[in-house]
């Protein structure tokens, strides 16, 4: 009875861990299954649904000045986008979203009924703006991190830095001709997510920087901000259309400081006239006038056909060359080449021109570099135009001589009257002088570049005595010199031609380009003032403004007055406490 | 006889007790095991939401750093310098008379 009984439950038991070893065997099958047969497959499977892959672009360069001061940088902001499908009452959702950031209501429906997946509502919306939104809790807006472009400096040498679009990519100025470099690499993330969305942390791919390269630039913002201070100054003043000032270091091609007037803001450049966001200094060419006589100087000394010194009739102010007549400003006789230059005139200049030759003249003005571009690293730079001296017929090569017939640019022409402050050589003009990583580490480093040497020493000299002459009493541009500096400059008043080609009345380009000190030129500063109403003598418009921009800048730069003897020695001796 | 089978049941009761036993062992041994796995899953989930805490702090504080930065930058402007200097302090550029030469 016993045994059957323990048959009995032996069966029992035998079932029952039949009926668990099948279990437990399906079990295992179904473990090696899925960890050794689907195992890959699931893994991928995990992946997508915790893991999202997302595309980052590295953070844009960081432009600086000079003295490592930004001029450009990015920041962080948010923009406001919306899931139409998302969205339950389209009408008051556009509503709200219309007052908060005071967009037009109508175009807000048409965006949120549309039938693709996203769509932006506002791009780099203010704090104040995206807090106000995030109030209203809306449904299907969302709220993306995004970089954008700021400028600090606001108006500062904003056509020089240009500016960036919303899509981070350079569009003027600097930040367009380097926008490789300064551009970010695409980085790839992986975040991991929860069920209920909350972050896990970060997968980075690739462990390599993706921030673009930093830009030093040559231009100082102290500079900078005396030039563009006194270029506002005198356009206001002058009731002109607009104004150039450039300041070059005449040793290396240096650009310290590039201003134009009206300013723009390149945080908010589409509010701004597209004309006045290019860096007219470099894409526009200009009829320099009389500024370009101190070339057919040079070519007159370098060709051995007169000296400073020369002799020469000027008609008493009115010369005829075939049917043209050239006038002078002023009756003259006997004017020497240096009185020619000091006083500016236009028949002495012709009478010149006419000795040294068409040739002669024309090989002097390719030496300094016109008619070609300069090589600066900025966008859309000008040729200007000097046409081939075998095309000149005998008015072109008066012309020419004392600045008509002929167009410059503003870099053009302080680039080759930095040659006469540099002893005669042509240095290559820049505005970037080092690119630099992420950490400041130096990259590489743009160095002084001579172009060829555009006149003897000897002829540089005699110019440049020739050009302090003319800030001197007698001269036409008393009004730069500065007490206790010797200054070196030209008066340019040209007159401008209107869309038929002829000389407009009463549209002048006055302009003003010198160096200082003579001695040991530190700085050469070109000033133009298009169109002044109340006068129109480069002299008597942009003379004054080299005056202040030049005076200011030598004190910046502590260069102290001519001749100053007295000195005071100081000496620090201890400790500094404080 | 009796006393032969009895000891034989004792030998049979100890040997079960003893595969019990190891059995109970391995068991608290998976437990174990399993508790110290599920342990350090939630341990690394938690630090994962602790290092993404993190990072958004991190993600702001460095927001607010550029912000700093922008605003330093806005207060070394040139303009605002030579404005404090003209109109606070009074300040004007010296003439040559004035200038000074320190060596």
């Amino acid at each position: 009875m016993k045994t059957k009984e323990s048959n009995k439950i032996k069966i029992r038991v035998l079932v029952v861990g039949i009926v668990f070893g099948l279990c437990f065997s399906a079990i295992v099958a179904r473990a090696v299954d899925l960890h050794l047969f689907k195992g890959p497959w699931l893994s991928q499977k995990v992946d997508g649904q915790v893991k999202r892959s997302v595309k980052s672009l590295g953070e844009r360069g960081i432009i600086f000045d000079a003295n490592m001061g930004k001029m450009a940088l990015s920041i962080d902001v948010t923009s406001i986008g919306a899931h139409p499908k998302q969205i339950k009452d389209v009408a008051a959702t556009s509503r709200d979203l219309a007052k908060a950031l005071m967009l037009d209501r109508n175009d807000l429906v048409k965006k949120l009924s549309s039938n693709t997946p996203f769509v932006w509502i506002e791009r780099h919306v203010t704090p104040k703006k995206v807090e106000m939104v995030e109030a209203l809790n809306l449904d299907g807006i969302v709220f993306k991190s995004e970089r954008s472009r700021f400028y600090p400096n606001k108006t500062m040498a904003a056509q020089i830095v240009g500016f960036s679009g919303v899509d981070g990519r350079g569009l003027e100025g600097v930040e367009f001709y380097y926008d490789r470099i300064l551009e970010g690499q695409q980085a790839q993330f992986r975040v991991i997510r929860d069920a209920l969305g909350r972050g896990l942390g970060l997968e980075i791919d690739e462990e390599i920087d993706h921030s673009g390269k930093n830009l030093i630039l040559t231009i100082d913002r102290r500079i900078q901000y005396i030039a563009e201070t006194a270029l506002a100054e005198a356009v206001t003043q002058n009731g002109a259309k607009n104004g150039i000032v450039v300041v070059m270091s005449p040793k290396t091609g240096a650009i310290l400081a590039m201003a134009h007037y009206p300013f723009i803001n390149p945080n908010s450049y589409n509010q701004f006239a597209k004309d006045k966001w290019r860096n007219r200094a470099i894409t526009d060419p200009y009829e320099p006038g009389s500024t370009l006589k101190i070339f057919s100087a040079a070519a007159a000394l370098e060709s051995g056909v007169s000296g400073p010194h020369s002799i020469f009739y000027c008609e008493n102010g009115a010369y005829r060359i075939g049917r043209n007549v050239v006038h002078d400003t002023r009756p003259y006789k006997f004017l020497s080449l240096e009185q020619i230059i000091q006083v500016s005139s236009n028949i002495g200049t012709v009478k010149l021109s006419e000795n040294i030759g068409s040739k002669n003249l024309y090989d002097t003005l390719k030496n300094f570099g016109f008619g070609e571009r300069t090589g600066i690293d900025c966008p859309g730079e000008t040729p200007g135009m000097l046409s081939p001296y075998q095309r000149w017929t005998k008015i072109d090569n008066a012309a020419i001589a004392f600045g008509q017939g002929i167009s410059v640019s503003a870099i053009q022409l302080i680039t080759a009257v930095s040659a006469i402050a540099n002893d005669g050589i042509l240095m290559k003009p820049y505005v970037v002088q080092a690119i630099t990583d992420k950490n400041g580490a130096m990259i590489e480093k743009f160095n002084p570049q001579p172009v060829r040497r555009a006149v003897s020493s000897e002829t540089a000299e005699a110019i440049r005595k020739m050009m302090a002459m003319v800030t001197e009493q007698g001269g036409t541009g008393t009004k730069a010199a500065i007490e206790g500096y010797k200054v070196g400059g030209k008066t340019g008043t040209a007159q401008k031609i209107d869309e038929n080609g002829t000389y407009a009345r009463g549209k002048y380009l006055s302009s003003f380009v010198g160096f200082v000190p003579v001695e040991n030129p530190e700085a050469a500063i070109l000033v133009m003032i298009d169109e002044p109403q109340k006068a129109h003598y480069g002299g008597v418009v942009a003379a004054p403004v080299f005056k202040k921009i030049a005076l200011q800048t030598l004190n910046f730069m502590n260069i102290p007055p001519d001749g100053k003897t007295e000195h005071l020695t100081a000496n620090r001796q201890g400790e500094v406490k404080g | 006889m009796e006393n032969k089978s009895e000891m034989k049941k004792q030998k049979m009761n100890r040997k079960t007790i003893r595969r019990m036993g190891l059995s109970l062992l391995l068991l608290a041994l998976f437990f174990m095991e399993l508790f110290f796995y599920t342990w350090c899953r939630v341990q690394s989930i938690g630090t994962g939401y602790k290092i993404s805490h993190e990072s958004d702090q991190q993600k702001q504080l460095l927001m607010l750093q550029s912000r700093l930065k922008v605003e330093t930058e806005r207060l070394k402007s040139p303009e605002r310098i030579a404005k404090i200097a003209r109109e606070k302090l009074g300040l004007q550029l010296p003439n040559s008379e004035q200038v000074i030469v320190l060596q």
